[in-house]
C-alpha cells in the first residue's frame, strides 16, 4: 500500500502546483454556481428551475448538473495522467519505479479522485451552506448527494484515465473522454423516449440515472453501488492492461 | 497465440492478451450490474422526507395481518414504452419489498392482460382501466394498453384498486389493506345546513371513497345521532335547540366530532354578506370555543380572487381581473401546528371567509389545541352587509388598517380533547320539533330542567372546530375541491377516528421548505401590503416608486447571497493553494538543508 500511497501524494502535489487544477476548479465551480441561480436544469425530463425561481431549499439543481459537467470536468483532470506522461517521456521513469504497473495505475486514479472530491467538496460546500441559511435544506439527500457525485465522479475519472491510457496526447484523451462520458450522459436522458429492451439497458448502464434516481435523492441503493465499482473497477483493468502492454514492449 | 517457453512475449500476442482482458472486464461490468439490478435490494432512504422508503406505519399494518392477504395484479407484463416498463419494474419492486416485509402474509399474484383476454375481461369487468401508452416513446403514434391495477382480498372483503402506480402504491395499498382489516369500515355521520348542500357533494364523494358516510337527518324531531365513529357538520344553520342537544349528547358519549362553522353567508356577485346563526354557539361556548362573527383580513397569507364587471348595457360580466382578496385567507405553513398529526405536513390551507375562533380556555381536565392561526399581520373586519370588493377598495382598507394599526394573529381551527361540560346540564332535554306541524313539542316526558339528568364531562370527546365551511366547497367550472382541504379534511377524519396509521401514511409529503422571501421581507419592512402567497400586485398597475425600491433591496439581498457562495468556493479554494505552497516550500527547504548537510560532509 506504501508504494500506492508515496506515487498518490506525488501526483497529487503535482496536480494541485500545475494550473490544469485551478482552472477546473474555476470553471467546474463558476458553470455549477450559474447554473443553480440563474440557469435551472432545463434538460430533458426532470425540469427544475433556477434556485430563486423555484423558491425551495434542495440543490437539486446542483446535483442534477453534476454529470454533465463531469464529461468536461474528469476528461480534463485526467487526459494529462498518462498520455501527457508519454508524450514528455516521464512514463518510462515512473514505470522504472519499483513499483507494479497495476499500482501506478491505482495510486495515479486515488490521486485523481481525491483532487475531484475535493473540488466537487470545494463547490458544492459553500452552496449547501448558503441554502441553509435561507431554508429547510435536507441534510441527509444533500450529504448523500455529495458522496454520491464523489463516486459517480471516480467513475468517470477512471473512465478519463482509460482514455488517457490510450490516447497519443491529451488533447486527444480529453476530446476521447468527453465523447464516451457525453454518451453515457446522453443514454440517460433518451431513457423516456426509447423502447423498453433498449430503455432497461440504457437505465442499467447511464451512470447519471444510477446517480440521479439514487445518492442524489438521499437513497443509497446497494445496486448502485454494485454498478459504480464495477465500472471503476473495469475501467482500471482495462487501464492496467494498456499500461502494462506497454511496459512490457 | 501460444507463447513458447523461451521466447520473449510478442508485441502481437501482448496486444491480444490485452484485447481478451479489456472483453473480460467489460463482460464482467455488464454480468455483475444486471446481476446486482436482479437481485440486490439493499437499500437506505437518508433523505429527511423518506419518500422513497415505505413508512413505519407500513410495518405495523402488514404486522396486524392475521390471514393471508391475496393481491390480484392485473398488469401488463411487457409495456413497449421504456419509461413504462421502467415503472411497472419498481411496482414489481415495491410489491416484492412489501410481501418480503409482511412475512409472506401478503401474496401477490400476477395476470398479465396482454396475454390472457381472460384476464383482460376480469381486469375490465371490476373496473380497472387501461391506459393507452405510446409504443416507443413519447414521438411514436401507435399505442399499448397498459393495465396496472388490482384487486385487493383479506377474509372475504375484496377491494378493486383500479391504478396502482409506483409513486401512490403504498398510501393506496395500506390504506385499502387497513380498511379491510377491520371489522367495519369507519362510519361518518354527514350532516349539511344551509341551502347549497349540493356544494359539499364532492368533498363527501371523495371521502366516501375510505369511509362509510351516512346521512344525519331529524335530529331536532329528537332522533339521536345514528352510531357513526366521527360526525361532521357542515356549515350548520339554526340548528334546532334539540339537534344541538343531540350533537351535544354525541359528544358526552365519547363521540368525536368535526363541525365546520360559518357565521356569515356572502353573495359575491352581488357583494352582499348576511349574518348567520350555526344554531350550536351555546353548545360550543360551554366549552370554551366562541366562533366570531367578523371577518379576517390577513395581508400576510391571502389569495387572489378573479372578479368581473358586468356590462350596464347586455348585464353581461366581462373584463375579468385577479384582485388579491386579504379574506380569502391562505394559512401559511408556520401557522399550522407543526406537532399535530393532522396539520404537521400540510404545505398551507386555504380558507375562503373564514372566521377567528376567540381566545379562550379548555373546560377542567379538557385540552385545546390550536391547530392553524392566520399570520401576526391579520385584522378584524366587522360584518358588513355590503362590501366592495375591486382592487382600489381593498388597496384603500389595506393601507386604513396599516394606519390603524392592532394587527394580529387568530385561531381559525381548534382542536379540543377529554371530557367537555354540556350546555344542557342545567337546562335539561329541549323539546323535539313535531315533524308534520313544525312546532315544538312543549311539555313532551323526559324533556326540560326537572326531567332525568343529561351527560355532562363524562366522555373522552373529541371535537375539532373550523371557523369556515366553504374551504370544503367544490368550486370553478369542474367543480373540483382544493386537494390540500380534502387532505386536511381526512387527517381530521382519521384522527377523530382515531386511525393513526392512516394518518402516519398520509401524511408521507415532502416538508415545506421554502426559501427566505426576500420580496416579501422587504414590502413587510417597509410598510406596504406583501405580496406573499400566490398573488402579485395587478401587473397593469405596476409597481410604485417604494416597491420598486423594496424589490431592489432584495435584489441586492440575493446577489449577497450569490456572491457569498462564490466567495466561499473562492476562500475554500484559496485555502487549498495556500497549503499546496506551503507544503511545496517546506519540502524545498528539507531538501535544501539535505543538500547543504550532504556538501558540508
Amino acid at each position: 500500500m506504501t508504494p500506492i500511497l508515496a506515487v498518490a501524494r506525488r501526483e497529487l502535489a503535482a496536480a494541485l502546483e500545475s494550473p490544469t487544477a485551478w482552472i477546473a476548479t474555476a470553471a467546474f465551480v463558476a458553470a455549477l454556481h450559474g447554473l443553480f441561480f440563474v440557469v435551472g436544469y432545463p434538460i430533458g425530463q426532470l425540469q427544475l428551475p433556477p434556485f430563486w425561481a423555484g423558491g425551495t431549499a434542495s440543490l437539486a439543481v446542483a446535483f442534477a448538473w453534476i454529470p454533465p459537467l463531469l464529461v468536461g470536468l474528469a476528461p480534463a483532470l485526467a487526459m494529462s495522467a498518462w498520455a501527457e506522461e508519454r508524450r514528455s517521456g516521464t512514463e518510462e521513469l515512473l514505470l522504472a519505479w519499483p513499483i507494479r504497473s497495476g499500482e501506478a495505475v491505482i495510486a495515479k486514479f486515488l490521486a485523481g479522485w481525491a483532487l475531484l472530491a475535493l473540488l466537487i467538496v470545494v463547490a458544492i460546500a459553500p452552496l449547501a451552506l448558503v441554502v441553509a441559511s435561507l431554508g429547510d435544506l435536507d441534510w441527509g439527500a444533500t450529504l448523500t448527494g455529495i458522496a454520491g457525485a464523489i463516486v459517480l465522479g471516480g467513475a468517470c475519472l477512471s473512465i478519463g484515465h482509460l482514455v488517457s491510457a490510450l490516447a497519443r496526447e491529451q488533447l486527444e484523451a480529453f476530446l476521447i473522454g468527453s465523447l464516451t462520458l457525453g454518451a453515457l450522459w446522453a443514454l440517460g436522458l433518451a431513457i423516456g423516449n426509447l423502447p423498453a429492451p433498449a430503455a432497461a439497458l440504457a437505465h442499467l448502464f447511464s451512470p447519471a440515472a444510477h446517480y440521479l434516481d439514487g445518492a442524489a435523492v438521499g437513497l443509497l441503493d446497494l445496486r448502485d453501488g454494485v454498478y459504480f465499482a464495477l465500472l471503476t473497477a473495469a475501467a482500471l483493468r482495462v487501464t492496467y492492461l494498456a499500461v502494462e502492454g506497454r511496459r512490457s514492449r | 497465440m501460444s507463447l513458447g517457453a523461451n521466447k520473449a512475449p510478442t508485441p502481437r500476442w501482448l496486444r491480444g492478451q490485452a484485447l481478451i482482458g479489456a472483453v473480460l472486464a467489460l463482460a464482467l461490468f455488464i454480468v455483475g450490474a444486471r446481476l446486482a439490478e436482479r437481485h440486490l435490494r439493499l437499500r437506505a432512504d437518508l433523505s429527511e422526507d423518506g419518500m422513497l422508503s415505505f413508512s413505519p406505519a407500513t410495518d405495523l399494518i402488514l404486522g396486524r395481518l392475521e390471514d393471508v392477504a391475496q393481491l390480484e395484479m392485473f398488469v401488463t407484463a411487457e409495456i413497449e414504452n421504456g419509461a413504462g416498463q421502467l415503472a411497472r419494474t419498481r411496482l414489481m419492486e415495491q410489491l416484492s419489498e412489501l410481501e418480503e416485509r409482511s412475512g409472506g402474509q401478503l401474496q401477490v399474484i400476477l395476470r398479465d392482460p396482454a396475454s390472457s383476454s381472460q384476464a383482460r375481461l376480469e381486469a375490465l369487468d371490476y373496473g380497472i382501466p387501461y391506459e393507452n401508452i405510446a409504443r416507443g416513446g413519447s414521438g411514436v403514434l401507435i399505442a399499448q394498453e397498459v393495465f396496472m391495477g388490482g384487486v385487493l382480498r383479506y377474509r372475504g372483503g375484496e377491494r378493486v384498486l383500479p391504478r396502482l402506480y409506483p409513486d401512490a402504491l403504498e398510501y393506496v395499498l395500506l390504506s385499502s389493506l387497513h380498511a379491510l382489516m377491520q371489522p367495519r369500515p369507519m362510519r361518518v355521520g354527514w350532516y349539511v345546513g344551509g341551502d347549497d348542500p349540493q356544494d359539499f357533494s364532492v368533498a363527501r364523494d371523495l371521502l366516501a371513497r375510505r369511509v362509510e358516510i351516512m346521512p344525519v337527518g331529524g335530529l331536532a324531531e329528537g332522533r339521536p345521532v345514528p352510531d357513526v365513529d366521527v360526525l361532521i357538520l357542515v356549515r350548520p344553520v339554526d340548528l334546532h335547540p334539540r339537534a344541538a342537544f343531540e350533537v351535544d349528547q354525541f359528544v358526552q358519549r365519547g363521540g368525536a366530532l368535526l363541525a365546520l362553522v360559518d357565521r356569515s353567508a356572502g353573495n359575491i356577485a352581488e357583494r352582499r354578506f348576511e349574518a348567520i346563526d350555526s344554531g350550536l354557539e351555546d353548545v360550543l361556548e360551554s366549552w370554551g370555543v366562541f366562533v366570531s362573527r367578523a371577518h379576517l383580513w390577513d395581508q400576510l397569507g391571502h389569495r387572489a380572487m378573479q372578479i368581473g364587471e358586468v356590462n350596464p348595457n347586455t348585464g353581461e360580466v366581462v373584463n375579468y381581473v385577479r384582485v388579491p382578496n386579504p379574506m380569502w385567507i391562505n394559512i401559511l405553513p408556520e401557522g399550522l401546528d407543526s406537532s399535530h398529526p393532522s396539520t404537521a405536513r400540510l404545505p398551507g390551507l386555504a380558507l375562503t371567509w373564514a372566521h377567528p375562533i376567540e381566545p379562550g380556555e379548555a373546560p377542567p381536565g379538557a385540552e385545546r389545541i390550536e391547530l392553524a392561526h392566520t399570520s401576526d399581520r391579520t385584522f378584524l373586519v366587522p360584518l358588513e352587509p355590503e362590501m366592495e370588493l375591486d382592487n382600489d377598495s381593498i388597496r384603500l382598507r389595506d393601507t386604513n388598517f396599516l394606519a390603524a394599526g392592532g394587527e394580529a394573529s387568530y385561531p381559525v381551527i381548534v382542536a379540543l380533547t377529554g371530557p367537555l361540560p354540556s350546555a344542557f346540564a342545567d337546562l335539561g332535554r329541549p323539546p323535539a320539533r313535531d315533524a308534520f306541524t313544525g312546532e315544538d313539542r312543549v311539555g313532551e316526558a323526559g324533556t326540560g330542567a326537572n326531567a332525568a339528568p343529561v351527560l355532562s364531562g363524562e366522555g373522552d370527546s373529541r371535537v375539532v372546530v373550523v371557523g369556515d365551511a366553504d374551504f370544503l366547497a367544490a368550486r370553478g367550472r369542474d367543480l373540483r375541491v382544493d386537494p390540500v382541504s380534502q387532505l386536511f379534511l381526512e387527517n381530521i377524519v382519521d384522527w377523530l377516528g382515531a386511525a393513526p396509521e392512516l394518518l402516519a401514511l398520509r401524511s408521507k409529503l415532502p416538508r415545506d421548505r421554502s426559501i427566505t422571501d426576500f420580496v416579501a421581507e422587504e414590502f413587510r419592512a417597509a410598510g406596504l401590503s406583501s405580496v406573499r402567497g400566490n398573488v402579485g400586485r395587478s401587473e397593469a398597475q405596476g409597481p410604485n416608486a417604494n416597491e420598486s425600491s423594496a424589490i431592489e433591496r432584495a435584489d441586492r439581498r440575493r446577489r449577497l447571497h450569490v456572491g457569498a457562495t462564490v466567495g466561499g468556493s473562492a476562500a475554500a479554494a484559496l485555502v487549498l493553494a495556500l497549503a499546496a505552497a506551503l507544503r511545496r516550500r517546506l519540502r524545498l527547504t528539507a531538501l535544501g538543508r539535505t543538500v547543504g548537510e550532504g556538501g558540508g560532509a
